[in-house]
Order: structure tokens, then sequence, then C-alpha cells
């Protein structure tokens, strides 16, 4: 690129955040070392690079190698996809709502999805029934049941009411934490434990196996809302103005529900319940550089992988050998950020 | 270009519009009038497309619901009702949403983004986030991405349509008569406009025509001179009315008289 003299206007001022996106990568870079390389069973920087080529670094046991290839590896690529995934749905549910407060877990699309991930492990223990094989596509069912339904509900002759939908949200919330309470009764011990990570969020059930099981769910769902990026911002714009714009706005806002249902499906039956993230890394890249999806989504998608890497590492070594639940680290970091980020919008006048 | 015939329309049980039936020409500025609720803004929607109805809807000679909205698109655009963003896109971004439908370049459209923002005298705004615009400024804002939808001033052989839902309510007196000077001026062009407006004097100055609606019906349609008469004005309005003639332009002025509440 030779310089910014040829670049067209539109273009020259914020559609090229360079800066921000090789920010980005250098951090998921320095991440990925810190996440691979520092863990209870090896506390090594190159333990982040010695899976490739162990010969070259005897001073590592075997055992240790293993630990990096069969649990940190899926683990960082686990939170590769989840960070990614999460900051996308929630960019798409906030253009779906066209509102910046709307986010998977606060208008219960998660819960929904949580819930009825634990009626399969809850109930496939007792009717002795393989749970775990259809999961992600069960919590893909239940995602995309609350999402309908929240959404009709919230329409009204046209408009998404923001307090009808938070209102809303809150009311599925609290019907699906009961409903998890309810269903924890009927779990036998094992499942019970299960049910409880479920709740705040853990990657530590990450194997290549499942990976595998959920990665095409939430790659159909990164990959449509990439390719849907430029009509999902003119919706910002409103439904009818989208339309006069030349948007089937009846196909985008289904196509929209379903890859936000698959990807919220596919993530809560990996790691369960993670707040905060659709929510708050939208706000972060918007703040960064304005709200145009074209430039914002790619940033957003990338500082979804960093909190989770960061959040994820921080829940693992933290209480060391022990592990917290990465949801706690998430709503710890995430919400003072939050409350951050509303008071400095508030002085300069602009909601991001 | 656009011609409708015994359309009507219904929220649910209730009917907003009944049999309705008129035309509208190239190189006519249709100014759509009537009280409070007669159905001019649903009126307009319906003819835009996002509203279903009953009866038939023509462009260009091709039923309305035919046309995918891409082409569409193409074919008209809509200025709505000035309304606040909860998104603080800048005003060049605002205006490139409106070259969304066509496939070109980058280049290209930046090209056309700041053509149709200095033709709105944007030019300063350019970069300014929508949050912080007044609603007049968003106002033009909606203007500049319509023109930049429609391509207004190409050398497209094709007449074009705009309709416009109240675009002046948010305007100061210049900006009115700026707006709606670039609306004609567009008309000029060989295209077409329908404004939904309720200052009747401003209708009456930039309007060729005028379809009034009452009570869900066309009471008159015609030329703005013969439809905007003491006789029609008062059967909407329901209050007494003196039309005198503009002192330089032949355009009828409409003059109403103090009321006392009681």
């Amino acid at each position: 690129m030779n310089g910014s003299i040829t670049l067209p206007i539109v273009l020259r001022t914020r559609l090229f955040p360079n800066k921000w996106i090789v920010l980005c990568v250098l951090s998921i870079a320095a991440l990925s070392l810190l996440s691979i390389g520092f863990g209870p069973a090896g506390w090594d920087w190159r333990l982040a690079i010695a899976w490739l080529a162990p010969e070259h670094f005897t001073q590592f046991d075997p055992l240790q190698i293993n630990v990096v290839t069969q649990i940190r590896l899926p683990r960082f690529m686990l939170a590769v996809m989840i960070g990614l995934v999460l900051a996308q749905t929630g960019t798409a549910t906030q253009a779906l709502c066209r509102n910046p407060l709307a986010d998977p877990s606060i208008i219960g699309i998660s819960s929904g999805a949580a819930v009825i991930a634990v009626a399969f492990i809850a109930l496939g223990a007792k009717f002795d029934f393989q749970a775990d094989k259809y999961l992600p596509y069960a919590a893909f069912l239940g995602a995309l049941a609350v999402t309908l339904f929240v959404y009709l509900i919230a329409k009204q002759a046209g408009q998404v009411n923001v307090t009808t939908l938070i209102l809303v949200g809150v009311a599925v919330n609290a019907l699906a934490f009961a409903l998890i309470g309810l269903l924890s009764f009927y779990a036998d011990d094992s499942a019970l434990r299960l049910i409880n990570y479920w709740t705040m969020g853990s990657l530590g059930g990450a194997t290549w196996a499942n990976l595998n099981q959920a990665l095409p769910l939430l790659l159909i769902s990164a990959i449509g809302l990439w390719y849907l990026k430029e009509p999902m911002n003119c919706l910002l714009l409103g439904e009818s103005q989208a339309q006069y714009l030349g948007i089937n706005t009846q196909t985008l806002k289904f196509q929209i529900i379903i890859l936000v249902a698959l990807g919220v499906g596919a993530s809560v039956a990996m790691t369960g319940l993670i707040g905060f993230v659709g929510l708050v890394v939208p706000h972060i890249a918007r703040l960064m550089v304005g709200p145009h999806l074209r430039v914002m989504m790619p940033l957003c998608m990338l500082l979804g992988i960093i909190v989770l890497l960061l959040s994820d590492w921080l829940a693992r070594t933290l209480v060391m050998p022990a592990e917290l639940p990465i949801g706690i680290i998430t709503a710890l970091l995430g919400a003072p950020l939050f409350i951050y980020l509303i008071l400095k919008s508030k002085q300069g006048g602009a909601i991001a | 270009m656009l011609s409708f015939n015994h359309l009507s329309v219904n929220y649910g049980e209730k009917a907003i519009l009944q049999d309705l039936t008129g035309e509208i020409k190239a190189g006519q500025c249709v100014g759509l009038i009537g009280e409070n609720g007669a159905g001019k803004s649903t009126l307009l929607h319906t003819l835009a497309g996002s509203h279903p109805y009953q009866g038939e809807i023509l462009l260009h000679n091709h039923p309305l619901a035919k046309f995918s909205q891409a082409k569409l698109a193409h074919q008209r655009a809509v200025v709505m009702q000035s309304q606040q963003l909860g998104f603080a896109f800048t005003v060049q971004e605002l205006v490139a949403m409106g070259r969304y439908s066509y496939k070109e370049t980058t280049q290209h459209c930046a090209k056309k983004v700041a053509q149709y923002i200095d033709f709105m005298e944007l030019g300063h705004l350019r970069d300014r986030r929508a949050t912080a615009l007044s609603g007049g400024e968003l106002q033009r804002v909606s203007m500049a991405r319509c023109l930049a939808q429609l391509d207004a001033f190409s050398d497209d052989a094709q007449p074009k349509l705009m309709l416009l839902d109240e675009p002046t309510s948010a305007l100061d007196m210049r900006l009115q008569h700026a707006l709606l000077g670039c609306v004609n001026k567009f008309v000029e062009q060989g295209n077409a406009a329908i404004i939904a407006i309720h200052d009747l004097n401003l209708a009456s100055l930039y309007t060729s025509d005028i379809i009034m609606l009452h009570q869900k019906h066309i009471l008159a349609s015609g030329r703005t001179s013969d439809v905007l008469t003491e006789h029609n004005l008062k059967h909407i309005y329901a209050m007494p009315l003196y039309v005198k003639s503009h002192p330089l332009h032949d355009a009828p002025m409409i003059y109403s008289q103090r009321q006392e509440f009681s």
C-alpha cells in the first residue's frame, strides 16, 4: 500500500485500524506462549514450542510434553474458538436487537442452551443414554428456542423494545436457573459435578475429541456471521431503513438467529456459561474503532480471543493446583471494566 | 412511474387505508397531506414496499411485490423521520450504507459518498459521529444517503423515486427550504418524489401535485393549486382557514387564525 494519499476518503479515516489489529495479534502470540507454556504441570515458556520438536528439548519430561499436547493444546484451541464465537455472537445479537446492551448471556440465550444441556446430562445418566454425543446439538436447540422466544416477545410493532428485551432476559435467566436447580435433584453425583461447572463455566473439559465434535458448529457460526457483517451493519440503522437499503431483513434476521444459536449452543455445550464476554468485548471494540462492523468485527473477534485466553490462564493458575471457574474471572474482569466504560462514555457524550 | 389501484392497508383488524387509487409520474413532486392519523406515513411506507397491502401497486408497470429488495433499492429510496441512533457511526459511514446494494469497488463507493456529502454541504461533518449530530444534521445525512443510494445526479435514463416522511420537521427555516429545493432539483432531472408533510405552505411552494388524505381515503388529488383550497382544507382540519396567493410565486398560502382554548 503506497501511503494514504491514494486512499479514498472513506477508507482513510477508520476503516484500516491496522495498529489495533497488529497489537491484538501480538498479544495473542504472547498469550499463546503464556497459556501453553505456563501451568501446574510445567512452568516454562519453552514448553509452548517443545511439543513441536521434543527431541531438542530433553529437559522436559515426556509426561510434560504429553500434558501440553493432550491437555493444554486442545484447551488453547477451545479458548480461541470460544472467545471468537462469544465476541461475534454478542456483536450479532446487538445488531439483531439494535441495542448495544443486548448479549446472549443477558437476554437468556446462553442459559436456555444450558438448561437443555443440563437436562441431557442429568436425564441421560438416568435413562442410560449417551448424552455427550448430542450435547452441542441439544444446546443449539435450547439456544434457538430462547432466541426466537425472547425476540418475538420483545418485538412490538416492528421495533425491538429494549426494556422488554432485558426484562424477558431476566425472567428467562431466573427460569433457567430454577430448572437447572430442579434438574440437579435428578442427577447422580458425577452429573451433579458437571452441572455445577456448567453454571460458572470452565474450559477444563477440553479434549481433542469433544473439540472436534463442537468445531463444525462453532465454525459455521463464525464464518456465517463474518459474511453477514455488511448487512448487519445496515440493520443497526433500523429494520425498515435496512430494508429500504436493499436488504431482505426477514432472511437476514433468520440467518442471524440461527447462527447465534449455533455459536452460543455449541459454546455452552463445551464450556458452560461464560458471561460478559459478548457484552464487554464488542463495547471495547466499538470504543476503539467505532461501530462499523467491517472494521469492528475483526477487532472484536481478536479481542474475544485475548480475553478468553487470559481469563482461562488466570482461572487455572490463580489457585494452582485447583481451578477457578472461568465465569468468575470474566465477571471480575468484565463488570468493573463495563462500569468504567459506561462512566467514560457518559463524560464523552457518546454511546459506543 | 408509480401507480396504485384499489389499495387498502390493514393493521390486524383495523383498516388504515381504504381503496386508494392514484398515479405518480416522472417529473412530479407529490405532497402527501392530511390530518394526524389520516394515513400519510402508512401510505408512504406501503408505496415504499414495507407494508403488506391489498390491491395493486405498480412501479414502472411491474408489480411492486415482484421486485427483490436489492433491485427496489436502485429504484426508490426513503428518507425516514429523524430518529436518534444508538450506534456512533460517522457521517460518511452512514452515507456509504446507501451504496450497500451496489456491487462496486470501495474506491467508486467513496467517490459517490464524497460527492453527495459535498452536495448536502456536510463536508465539515464528514467524520463526526452520529451521536454528536443534531436532529437537523441527521436529517440531512439521511437525505445524502438516499441521494447516494439512487445515485440521484447520474446520467441514468431510468427515472427514480424518492419517498420522504416528514423530512423538514427537525429543520430550521433555511434548512427546510434547502432540503426541499434539493428534492425539487432531484425531480427536475426526470425523477419523482413523494413527500409526507404537515407544513402546508412548504408543500404549496415545493410540490407540483398533492394527494390529500382524510380519514383513510383520498379526499382530493391533482395540481397543488387546485387541491389546496379553503373548501378542502376546512374539510380536513375542521377549523377556519384562509387561502391567499403568494406575493412572488403562483402558490396558495394558507393562513390560520388564533383559537381561544376553551
